[in-house]
């Protein structure tokens, strides 16, 4: 009896997976619609429309770009959730969607790594800690080390700007106030340009930054100064700028992300297909240079297995810095 | 005729109710803060007890100032047909697909005031559709479905 | 700047622009901004977006040129349903239908949409000249413009609406903090925390502006409407081509209100985070309170609505500035814009304007020929767009109704805001009822989360002192207009009352 369910469940295994590698094999044969996180436009938009050019010249399908802005990239998450796992319905979203929802968010309605198969990362955000100093200071010179003496000798002075709770742009500080008792005070932001016109009119003194071409430029123009980046190893378009290790303390682990994931359930052939297709756009100078390194990203693939991986890691890291913040997680 | 101007009176009640109930909420479920650090409760519960305030100001002006008000007629047939024209959409639109969605909704709004025949009904819809889709498909390109099957 | 250089500057720009590629991009934006400006519900930016991928290909003036023509050539479009139809293309324009469709009614939709295009054209050539000779000066007074100036600045404009509405101001105050307190639904981005969600994801970033304004006017219109217009709708069906101009008359009350317009627009179009809408809110506020006849608003006023579209174009072209000069985008359009600029490999800022002269003087170059382009576009159109009242209702009524689903749903993919249309319209069509009116709800709407987050900005710059609201000289100057306005307006509806019960008194 128990060999006869066996035998079943081995030929309906089978079976699967052959049709799942003939599903492979001609895949994709209609266009795939791939549901943005992000506002058309926005840098995960770009990304994705700029990578379905390039699928569309290797296989000759379109890949459809689906915005679904806002709400933390829950509405884009639902909309895939219960999509047909046949590959031609991927998400793209950042860590917001699959590491920090389930931590912030009450009754989420869905579970991450339980509803989404991951496919591939795609990029991390090239980070800095950009900084202006007070009127009457000779920041210029300083170092990280200066700025926290500063600080403490001047409280309630040195402000730092974030795109809000939780996002990276606040977490990094929470984290170097942790480190080395600096005393910043906290002004979020609605987004990116309201936080930069409040640096370029001095309101706020220190903000993490993507290093996309117009901030590289404003540490070339002497408006303000890159102190540290996050990166290991340095960021490659601001060299001789410490990292976090070398100038704030060892052991921050926070790197802003995009990725792709489809429907769990869909086949692994098709996954590797994705992944496949990903890497091999991604390892093109030439294109990365002009769609991801001029916003501000590091192109950086994983296979489906390694991307999973790093997503277990992601969670407990992304709570250690929560907790240090004093935010609430689930 | 009402010698009190009701629309008013009606009207401020539900802002005031709806005033005192919106920054209660706030007042209980969210954090209030201090003025130096303000929490998400402090600027919604305020705005809610002004809203009250303007509610309540209202009300008292239209018993201040009598005079001759007539008392509204409302279409409730038209208002209801509208509305669940407008459901119809929203209901069908990931289900069925925005021309089915467009389709339903076309033949259903047109009940409002029922002049067309049910034959025209369905050919106002199917123009409409067809427009929607030169213009939204075959003109913008959106990635909208125009056919579907998700129940 | 010399006049030589500029002169050199706009010769490089002309010759640019003029090429036979960014002619048919200019041509090409204008054009599809226009229509999509006239359907409801879809704005600049679905088109803008849209098109962002062709942008990749093609040289960066002639794509921005293309972009930039959508995004004014929309704002002329927004308002041409809103006079027709009472159903504004664009949330910006929904204060053109306070104006607007009454003239409509009265047969003078042509007029009023020959003089818009007049205005706008006008409003835009101002937007653009400001931009060419004073782009340095106006960032380093935008950059002036911290938390409580922004703050001060909403406070009068919310003290301002109070005088939009034909009906009482109290009713006008009442309506605008309705629209605050729905402004603030969503993430709170000081804490995260969600307010007023009960769970809805679609409420995460706050109720939908569009399909409020949709609701709000758009459903609640054809409500009303359904029933209540017979077959001859409007008086004189039959625009001839003499109906579209306006009267001496038209026009002597039109210039001053255009040119208010345009500098109110240029004002707000400069401040990142405001635009086009709150300026044209506040163009008709000014209108209202400087206007010696203002019982002629909201029952077809010209000056009502040839002032809110100008202060609109203005508000569009100025945008520019802080999006070129600083690269500081002031909405998700000009975003976008920036992202075209960086994916081509140029970085906005001071240097742009002259490390990339022809770019940049190209594209103020392409506005003006856009702008050009929309007027000659646009006048043999109104023509054809007035034959829509000659429409019956009957079909006309299911179009629009459709048209507002749709166009709503498609801004986010989300059937969530459809369903938001719905509860609003039903709010929409009791508060006409009631006669609460629904353009300071929108209004609010846009204000609200900007005071809220810029109020505790300021709570936290200052340590939790209030005087710093009266201690910045700008926003101190501002407070005290609003103040001077508000006794002005209670004073006056005092009087008012007085007035009306000593007649009462005599009539007994």
């Amino acid at each position: 009896m128990l060999g006869g369910v066996a035998l079943i469940a081995a030929i309906v295994l089978v079976g699967q997976t052959n049709t799942s590698f003939a599903q492979a094999e001609n895949y994709p044969n209609k266009p795939i619609h791939v549901v943005a996180g992000d506002g058309a436009g926005g840098p995960i938009d770009i990304l994705n429309r700029a990578i379905g050019e390039q699928i569309q010249a290797m296989t000759g399908q379109k890949l459809v770009i689906e915005n679904m802005p806002g709400g933390r990239q829950v509405p884009a998450a639902m909309a895939v959730k219960d999509a047909a796992p046949d590959g031609y319905t991927l998400l793209s979203v950042t860590q917001n969607a699959i590491t920090l929802n389930p931590l912030l968010i009450k009754n989420l309605r869905y579970q991450p790594l339980k509803d989404f198969a991951p496919i591939s990362l795609l990029v991390n955000q090239q980070h800095a800690i950009s900084f202006r100093g007070p009127e009457g200071t000779n920041w210029k010179n300083w170092t990280f080390k200066d700025l926290v003496e500063y600080s403490k000798a001047n409280p309630g002075k040195i402000f730092f700007g974030s795109i809000g709770i939780g996002s990276g742009s606040h977490l990094a500080f929470e984290w170097m106030k942790h480190k080395t008792g600096a005393r910043f005070t906290h002004v979020p932001y609605a987004g990116s340009p309201a936080m930069l016109r409040a640096f370029r009119a001095g309101e706020i003194h220190l903000f993490q930054v993507t290093v996309s071409k117009d901030v590289k430029q404003m540490y070339d123009d002497g408006f303000a100064k890159a102190l540290a980046v996050p990166n290991k190893g340095g960021n490659p378009r601001l060299p001789g700028v410490p990292t976090y290790d070398e100038a704030v303390a060892e052991g921050y682990a926070y790197l802003p992300w995009t990725g792709w994931f489809a429907p769990a359930g869909t086949p692994k052939p098709i996954l590797a297909k994705l992944h496949g297709m990903v890497a091999k756009i991604m390892s093109d100078p030439k294109w990365t240079e002009r769609f991801v390194v001029g916003a501000g990203f590091l192109p950086v693939t994983s296979s489906p297995d390694e991307f999973r991986a790093y997503l277990a890691n992601d969670a407990p890291n992304h709570k250690a810095l929560l907790a240090i913040a004093g935010i609430k997680t689930n | 005729m009402h010698s009190r101007a009701y629309r008013d009176i009606l009207g401020g009640a539900v802002l005031t109710v709806g005033g005192l109930l919106y920054g209660i909420y706030a007042y209980t479920h969210y954090e209030l803060g201090t003025m130096s650090a303000m929490d998400s409760g402090m600027f919604p519960m305020w705005v809610g007890y002004i809203l009250a305030g303007l509610g309540a100001l209202i009300i008292v002006m239209a018993l201040v100032n009598k005079g001759e008000y007539a008392w509204p007629v409302i279409e409730w047939r038209t208002l209801a047909t509208v509305l669940a024209s407008v459901a119809i959409f929203a209901f069908c639109v990931r289900r069925t697909g925005v021309i089915p969605a467009i389709i339903l909704q076309v033949i259903f709004v047109s009940f409002a005031d029922n002049k067309l025949s049910m034959l025209k009904k369905v050919i106002l819809a199917c123009v409409l559709a067809f427009l929607a889709y030169l213009i939204f498909k075959v003109g913008l390109g959106l990635p909208i479905h125009l056919f579907d099957w998700q129940f | 700047m010399e006049i030589s250089s500029i002169i050199a500057n706009v010769s490089i720009g002309l010759s640019t622009a003029l090429s036979l590629t960014n002619l048919f991009y200019c041509f090409l934006g204008v054009f599809l901004g226009m229509l999509i400006g006239v359907v409801p519900g879809i704005g600049a930016l679905v088109a803008v977006s849209l098109l962002l991928p062709v942008t990749f290909h093609i040289d960066a003036t002639a794509a921005l040129i293309m972009l930039a023509g959508i995004y004014y050539g929309s704002a002329y479009g927004g308002s041409t349903a809103a006079i027709l139809l009472n159903v504004p293309g664009t949330p910006s324009s929904a204060v053109a239908c306070l104006d607007g469709y009454p003239m409509a009614q009265q047969g003078r939709a042509g007029v009023a949409l020959l003089m818009t295009t007049v205005g706008s054209f006008i409003a835009g050539s101002i937007g653009i000249l400001l931009m060419m000779f004073f782009s340095p000066i106006l960032v380093a007074y935008a950059l002036k413009f911290g938390p409580t100036e922004y703050f001060s600045l909403m406070v009068l404009g919310l003290v301002a609406a109070s005088t939009i509405a034909s009906g009482s101001p109290v009713k006008g105050v009442a309506m605008v903090v309705l629209g605050v307190a729905l402004g603030l639904v969503g993430t709170d981005i000081y804490t995260a925390t969600l307010r007023y969600d009960f769970g809805f994801p679609g409420l995460y970033d706050g109720i939908s502006l569009v399909a409020i304004a949709m609701a709000l006017f758009g459903v609640t219109e054809v409500v009303f409407s359904v029933r209540s217009v017979g077959e001859a709708r409007f008086k004189g069906q039959n625009i001839r081509m003499r109906d579209m101009i306006p009267t001496r008359d038209d026009v002597r009350r039109s210039v001053f209100p255009i040119l208010r317009g345009s500098a109110i627009g240029s004002f707000f179009g400069v401040l990142p985070g405001t635009g086009g809408l709150i300026a044209s809110f506040m163009a008709y506020a000014v209108e209202k309170r400087v206007s010696k006849t203002p019982q002629r608003f909201g029952h077809g006023a010209i000056e009502g609505v040839v002032s809110p579209e100008s202060a609109n174009n203005a508000a569009d072209q100025t945008a520019f500035i802080p999006t070129m000069t600083l690269g500081i985008p002031g909405s998700v359009v000009m975003a976008i814009m920036l992202s075209v600029l960086i994916v081509h490999g140029l970085v906005p800022g001071p240097k742009l304007m002259v490390e990339h002269a022809d770019l940049f003087w190209g594209l103020v170059m392409s506005f003006w020929i856009g702008n050009l382009i929309l007027l000659v576009l646009n006048i043999p159109l109104i023509g054809l767009w007035v034959k829509v009242l000659a429409v019956p209702y009957h079909l006309l009524y299911p179009a629009i109704i459709m048209f507002v689903c749709i166009g709503v749903y498609s801004v986010h993919n989300s059937a969530f805001d459809v369903w938001l249309v719905l509860v609003f319209s039903v709010a929409g069509y009791f508060m006409r009822v009631l006669e609460f009116p629904a353009a300071p709800l929108l209004l609010g709407l846009v204000l609200g989360p900007i005071m809220e987050e810029e109020f505790r900005r300021a709570m936290i710059l200052s340590h939790g002192d209030l005087s710093t609201f009266v201690h910045h000289p700008i926003s101190g100057t501002i407070l005290a207009m609003t103040l001077a306005l508000l006794m002005w307006a209670i004073w006056s509806g005092f009087r008012r009352s007085l007035q009306r019960r000593a007649t009462e008194v005599t009539a007994s």
